[in-house]
């Protein structure tokens, strides 16, 4: 029940019971409910009129409104049938059935603009529901619409009210001569639902539609924002037969348009997973020229891979700081709070230098120099080259890719049998390097192999993997913080606690990594087990006698 | 969902008057309400506009309870439903009797309602029957208008009597000044002497002005055209001292 004072201001009631109408729906309303969109061309006197005589239609209220939608660079709310719009005051969640408006979820009071990470809205349904959705990608405004909304009623004889709609006029705020389409929005009354029928009949007979295109699609076309699915492992369509050279190039092709596609949003640093996704692009294209070996002649390969470094390289540290300021409140939570004043100063330190490289790599991004260089590789990998065959240019992906598997699951079942608790740290770091180069093979041409034999496959690398990746994140970070204090602990001015803080928290990051050690080694004799290689063997193995039948 | 009756074992004292503007300030005030026309003469449902239920034909337990669910209208201003009355209310008393758990079979009915509304308000017949009964064992809190006369104080007393007879909760008995003229030698006494020995009384009283006699002329609540200044607009202050006892 609502408490506080209640208030005599009108307009604060219509508020109000705005809100309160829009309490999740009864089934009832939901069924009797429901949005159209209505033709164009309709008049709206014509639409009053056609009501049957013993009813009286009024207009009862003219607002004019707008609303920002908001969802992350990946569609993640579109994609889940959700729409988080704000308008007069309030942020809310709606679905998304056919267009917008839709049923709403979940709502909270906002006339700021949201804040740009789902984790920093108030405690709520909405946070709940937002944050599994967005995690740390940010909310951005992608359509802004101003609307003209006309309540009408209807009234019967005994000038009782029976039914209500509301006729909307959308228009994009990025167009705003052309009007993206009228809504009508019906909100029975309930105890009256024969007026309701009744109602909904004359809507129908006048053209009001169900809205399949509603005034959000074309309103995200009149902003230049549609969305589309977004992935980091599209599929290229790739044939078994087709050249090796011909197919790394579909592949970096497509990586580079994805390392395109990020630049925008790491130049204007909306969140951290756009560089993250960046540096994978980049990455995976310097993985092809390695695992796709000799495509190209020689000469060219190491230029290429020397390109993508430096492209990749450039961002190494903007990456450690992103990363070492998004685990903030895990390292925190490894201290005990006496101590963590120290670790703030830390922090501080990191939030300054990432400014600092945040600015350069954006301001790099924006030189002629980079648009050269990476125009020239969209252009040498947009159309089929004509530099001379190499060793590898011509043979057929598919065995060619089924042999590299194999080889390199060999390798990776070596050093299971050498793996113990002694085990350098720097052997595990080569496991995790193999598996890199597995997964990434498995991922770019899994299109050619049957998917219920590679899925398992990639599902016990992936848990292999995770292990692996968490692995070497506690030894770098241990070895960045004692980096940190090395530099720091000469400089006068630092905090008095830091090395207890510093020493403290390379002690638990140490005992972790320990740890992980044991679920490394379970991790990958599961992946030894013979349920991943008796499939991946019959799968991959060559069969020329060659090949030495025998192992693994 | 609190359950607030506006009951009168006395006619004519602005008992409907009381629930239909306490209805419509609980739901000015953001709390979703239902009004409940107990009164088979139906006056609260009319000044909503509202039309009489079909005939509700009894049926034991949850039937009955469909059964008024199907007969909830919206009013004109959302967050306020009304149940309108019936004539066959008549035989409310005459189903209540038949039925088992007879006293609390309309608190069980209400039960129902509970997550729909944050208030209902119920527009009492003026008597004492198994109706009135039921009611008050289904009340949170029960408003009693009280012309401040030496009449209405007798009528009073006989009510608080009836409540300790019965053992019912005395303390639920709210009473208010109601139809009260500033003029009037006797109300002024009335209501200097009463409270003191009533202190369940509520502070606001609501005065006999014409604009609320017109409200069978507007068919509204008289809060929905009085002008701000208006003397009616009291029944908003009364309305902000029921909440604050459920605080």
């Amino acid at each position: 029940m609502p408490t506080g004072l209640p208030s005599r201001d009108p307009a604060d009631f219509d508020l109000r019971f705005r809100a309160l109408n829009d309490l999740p729906p009864t089934p009832a309303a939901t069924e009797a409910g429901g949005n159209f969109t209505l033709p164009a061309s309709l008049d709206f006197e014509a639409l009053c009129a056609a009501f049957p005589p013993h009813f009286f239609p009024r207009v009862s209220r003219t607002t004019q409104s707008d609303a920002v939608f908001f969802d992350t660079f990946e569609w993640n709310l579109w994609f889940n049938q959700l729409l988080l719009v704000q308008s007069d005051g309030t942020l809310r969640l709606e679905t998304r059935d056919c267009d917008w408006p839709g049923i709403l979820i979940a709502t909270t009071e906002m006339t700021l603009p949201p804040p740009r990470f789902a984790a920093d809205l108030p405690p709520g349904p909405l946070i709940e529901m937002l944050w599994p959705l967005t995690k740390i990608r940010a909310l951005q405004p992608v359509a802004r619409i101003g609307f003209e909304t006309r309540t009408v009623e209807l009234l019967n004889a005994d000038e009782k009210v029976v039914f209500r709609f509301d006729v909307e006029d959308v228009r994009s705020a990025d167009d705003p001569v052309g009007s993206a389409g009228r809504i009508c929005r019906l909100r029975p009354l309930r105890g009256y639902e024969s007026e309701a029928d009744m109602a909904r009949d004359v809507l129908a007979r006048v053209g009001a539609v169900t809205a399949l295109e509603g005034p959000l699609s074309r309103v995200f076309h009149a902003s230049g924002k549609v969305p589309r699915r977004y992935t980091l492992q599209p599929s290229f369509a790739l044939a078994p037969d087709l050249a090796a050279r011909e197919a790394a190039r579909v592949i970096i092709r497509h990586m580079l348009a994805l390392v395109r596609e990020n630049e925008p949003g790491l130049t204007a640093d909306i969140d951290t997973e756009f560089l993250h996704d960046y540096r994978v692009a980049i990455r995976k294209i310097r993985s092809v020229l390695s695992l796709v070996k000799s495509v190209y002649p020689d000469d060219r390969t190491a230029e290429l891979k020397t390109a993508f470094s430096a492209l990749g390289g450039a961002t190494n540290r903007l990456r450690d700081l992103d990363v070492y300021l998004l685990a903030r409140g895990n390292y925190a939570a490894l201290l005990p709070p006496s101590l963590r004043p120290a670790l703030d100063e830390m922090f501080t330190d990191f939030a300054a230098e990432r400014e600092g490289e945040q600015r350069a790599t954006a301001s790099r991004l924006a030189t002629d120099e980079y648009a050269r260089e990476i125009s020239a590789l969209e252009s040498f990998f947009g159309e089929p080259d004509t530099l001379p065959p190499s060793a590898n240019s011509d043979a057929a992906i598919g065995p060619f890719v089924a042999g590299r598997i194999y080889k390199r699951y060999r390798r990776i079942r070596r050093v299971q049998r050498m793996l113990g608790d002694d085990t350098p740290d720097e052997a595990i770091h080569q496991l995790r390097i193999h598996c890199k180069k597995l997964r990434y093979l498995l991922e770019f041409f899994s299109e050619l192999f049957p998917a219920e034999i590679t899925k398992p496959i990639e599902k016990s690398l992936r848990r292999l993997q995770a292990r692996l990746g968490t692995f070497n994140d506690l030894s770098v970070q241990q070895k960045s913080l004692f980096h940190y204090w090395s530099r720091k602990r000469t400089q006068p001015g630092a905090h008095e606690d830091l090395g207890l803080s510093l020493g403290g928290l390379i002690a638990m990051l140490n005992d972790r990594q320990q740890n992980e050690r044991r679920a490394i080694h379970d991790a990958l004799s599961a992946f030894c087990a013979p349920e991943v290689a008796t499939p991946l063997r019959s799968l991959f193995r060559p069969s020329a006698p060659g090949d030495d039948p025998s192992a693994p | 969902m609190n359950v607030l009756s506006c009951y009168s074992i006395k006619g004519g004292v602005g008992k409907t008057a009381l629930a239909v503007n306490l209805a419509y300030a609980l739901r000015e005030a953001g709390h979703r309400t239902l009004l409940v026309d107990l009164d088979p003469q139906g006056a609260a449902a009319f000044y909503f506009r509202v039309a009489p239920a079909a005939a509700f034909k009894v049926k034991k337990g949850r039937a009955m309870a469909d059964l008024l669910r199907a007969n909830v209208r919206e009013s004109d201003y959302p967050g306020l439903d009304i149940l309108p009355s019936n004539l066959a209310y008549r035989n409310f008393d005459i189903m209540l009797n038949r039925m088992e758990k007879s006293r609390k079979q309309l608190r069980r009915l209400l039960a129902n309602l509970r997550d729909d509304y944050d208030f209902a308000v119920l527009d009492c017949p003026p008597n004492i029957t198994l109706l009135s009964e039921n009611v008050f064992r289904a009340s949170d809190l029960i408003l009693v208008p009280v012309i401040p006369t030496t009449l209405s104080q007798r009528t009073l007393d006989q009510l608080l009597a009836f409540f300790r007879d019965r053992d019912l909760p005395v303390a639920r008995i709210a009473p208010f000044f109601s139809m009260a003229q500033s003029r009037n030698r006797l109300h002024q006494d009335t209501m200097a002497t009463l409270p003191l020995t009533h202190p369940n009384f509520f502070k606001t009283v609501i005065p006999f002005t014409a604009e609320i006699e017109k409200m069978g002329l507007h068919r509204q609540p008289v809060l929905a055209y009085a002008a701000p200044e208006s003397r009616a607009q009291a029944y908003r202050t009364l309305c902000d001292e029921v909440v604050a006892r459920f605080a």
